[in-house]
């Protein structure tokens, strides 16, 4: 009976809970981060908020928090020389170990072999940048570029609302000269930071996983956290900068857009920012072959399974693993609070310099732009978009911004992706 | 010595880190605003292009549809009463349309006339509007 209690014990005594609940050895943390994670779950579940990563996200970060799980552990690979006892039971013909013997320069070695967790090996599609294209060649098939192609001034919002990632990038390095340790950033982690301004998850993945993977968990969740936050964080915003009268602009009505556009504007977008920035062709790239796919009509199989089962797969495998890289010891540092402030900035700033475009060219059409349109430039699609529809039928029920704010939109998927080419390139 | 100012200038002073931080904000606007301006203009040439080869294909079709409306209202009864007064290019068949949801709408055995029918400027067409708004209420 004893010994039944002492096994008890013991299986007690290594399991995940005596880790979770030894707080000398940091077990509080782990309590924390599951409390988060679960936290994310009730939003994504109760309130939808982004739930198709959120849900993924928070998961992960349940699962690489529990203490002994080794879900991420990463996969061990080492040569370790045969001791005499070894050599000599090699030399007879007997093997000590299941592991392959190497030989170099005369001496032999075991080749020790360990896998790592589920979660690691799935995590290599973020590391090296493998994921987030795939979302883009996804969304490629889901968008729809006539908006743009009709009125390609909204291309010029779309990069305006770029503004919040050059100003927040500066604000980071700005904050980096208080020599405080908690909120010293390098030019990498920096720019990783500020491309939460962009509001497009998997640019700002594929960027952090290039530049900063150290931050990939807070910025990822700051990214689809402030994504999701869109219709709060941008109308008071956009109320702010505009006046009643630009407000109520109702725009002319789009041109109707030919299938040879539609089909042309691919190709010519590929060619013109692949060749003047090399570095966002991974994203640029994808995104628009998925779009070719939608267009062309000729490969209906091949656009609905990358919109559909690819990008379903590829969310599941992103989501996860991003949420895996938020374990307690990277994510529970005064810089994480930091990132999450910043990325609100750069979010801010990114709406208002749509905005302050649009009334600029409000100014220059004389009336005939919609201020509005111009926060959809910060892309979060189609969300921001949605976002300008519901704040000018506000002023005036019969405007139906949609389409307007479609174009920038989109256009804000493409100038995200360059600015995160420009910084890619400027710090890689 | 923080990260920053020793990525970005071994020895520099905060205002060359600064100085870095800027540039790199000028670089990226720059940058990003040429290529979407460049973009803006290639599509705005291409819009040129397209509507100009479209208009070309529209004009033969309009005059087809003008030669062969006639054959089509030539045989329509001439209206007894004073035609109404229509401006801003408003079809016979509208007009017509128009008289019609009248006359379903109007109390039985009650006389009225159209008398003018004009379209108002600046605004969506209604049945637009409601596809319109149909199609964005989930929104």
């Amino acid at each position: 009976m004893a010994s039944l209690w002492e096994a008890i014990q013991q299986i007690l005594a290594e399991s995940g809970f005596a880790k979770l609940f030894n707080f000398q050895e940091g077990g509080w943390k782990n309590l924390i981060m599951i409390g988060i994670a679960c936290v994310l779950m009730y939003l994504a579940i109760k309130k939808q908020f982004e739930p198709l990563l959120l849900l993924p996200i928070a998961f992960g970060m349940l699962l690489v928090n529990l203490p002994l799980g080794l879900v991420m552990d990463p996969q061990h690979n080492s040569l370790d020389p045969l001791d005499a006892t070894e050599l000599a039971h090699l030399q007879q013909g007997i093997y000590d170990e299941v592991y392959p013997i190497f030989e170099m320069g005369g001496q032999y070695y075991w080749q020790h072999f360990e896998s790592g967790g589920l979660l690691w090996y799935l995590y290599q599609g973020v590391k090296f940048g493998i994921y987030p294209p795939l979302i883009f060649l996804g969304i490629g098939c889901m968008t729809d570029f006539g908006p743009l192609i009709s009125n390609p001034k909204s291309f010029l919002l779309g990069a305006a609302a770029q503004l919040g990632i050059f100003v927040t990038f500066f604000g980071a390095m700005a904050l980096s000269l208080t020599g405080w340790e908690a909120i010293d950033f390098t030019p990498q982690e920096a720019a990783s930071i500020a491309i939460i301004g962009g509001a497009d998850g998997p640019t700002a993945i594929w960027l952090t996983s290039r530049l900063a993977p150290n931050l990939l968990g807070p910025i990822a969740i700051a990214a689809y956290s402030y994504m999701a936050l869109v219709p709060i964080i941008q109308p008071p915003i956009m109320r702010l900068l505009t006046t009643k009268k630009e407000r109520s602009v109702v725009m002319e009505q789009l041109r109707p857009v030919s299938k040879t556009e539609k089909i042309l504007f691919p190709i010519f977008v590929t060619l013109i920012v692949v060749l003047l920035l090399p570095s966002a062709a991974p994203l640029v790239g994808m995104l628009m072959l998925g779009n070719l796919f939608r267009e062309s009509g000729v490969v209906e199989r091949i656009s609905k399974t990358a919109q559909n089962e690819l990008m379903n797969i590829i969310t599941i495998f992103l989501g996860v693993t991003v949420g895996a890289t938020a374990n307690a010891q990277a994510f529970l540092q005064p810089k994480t609070l930091l990132i999450i402030a910043l990325g609100l900035i750069a979010f801010a700033f990114g709406t208002a310099g749509g905005v302050l475009f649009g009334k600029l060219m409000y100014l220059v059409t004389g009336g005939k732009v919609n201020p509005l349109i111009g926060s959809a430039g910060v892309s979060a699609v189609p969300m921001a978009a949605r976002v300008s529809q519901k704040v000018g039928q506000k002023e005036n029920p019969g405007n139906f911004l949609l389409m307007h704010a479609m174009g920038p939109n989109v256009a804000g998927v493409i100038g995200s992706a360059v600015a995160a080419g420009v910084l890619l390139t400027l710090y890689q | 010595m923080s990260n920053a100012w020793t990525a970005l200038s071994a020895a520099g002073s905060a205002g060359e880190v600064l100085g870095e931080a800027g540039m790199t904000v000028v670089i990226g606007l720059v940058v990003v605003f040429s290529v979407l301006i460049l973009l803006t203009f290639i599509f705005w040439l291409f819009g040129k292009v397209m509507s100009g080869a479209g208009g070309k294909k529209a004009a033969p079709s309009s005059q087809e549809k003008a030669d062969a409306m006639p054959a089509v209202s030539a045989p329509a009864p001439v209206p007894a009463a004073p035609a109404p007064v229509v401006s801003g290019g408003v079809s016979d068949e509208v007009v017509a349309v128009i008289a019609a949801a009248v006359a379903a709408m109007a109390p039985e055995g009650k006389r009225y006339a159209v008398r003018r029918v004009s379209r108002v400027r600046g605004e969506r067409p209604v049945w637009a509007a409601a596809g319109i708004a149909e199609n964005t209420r989930p929104f």
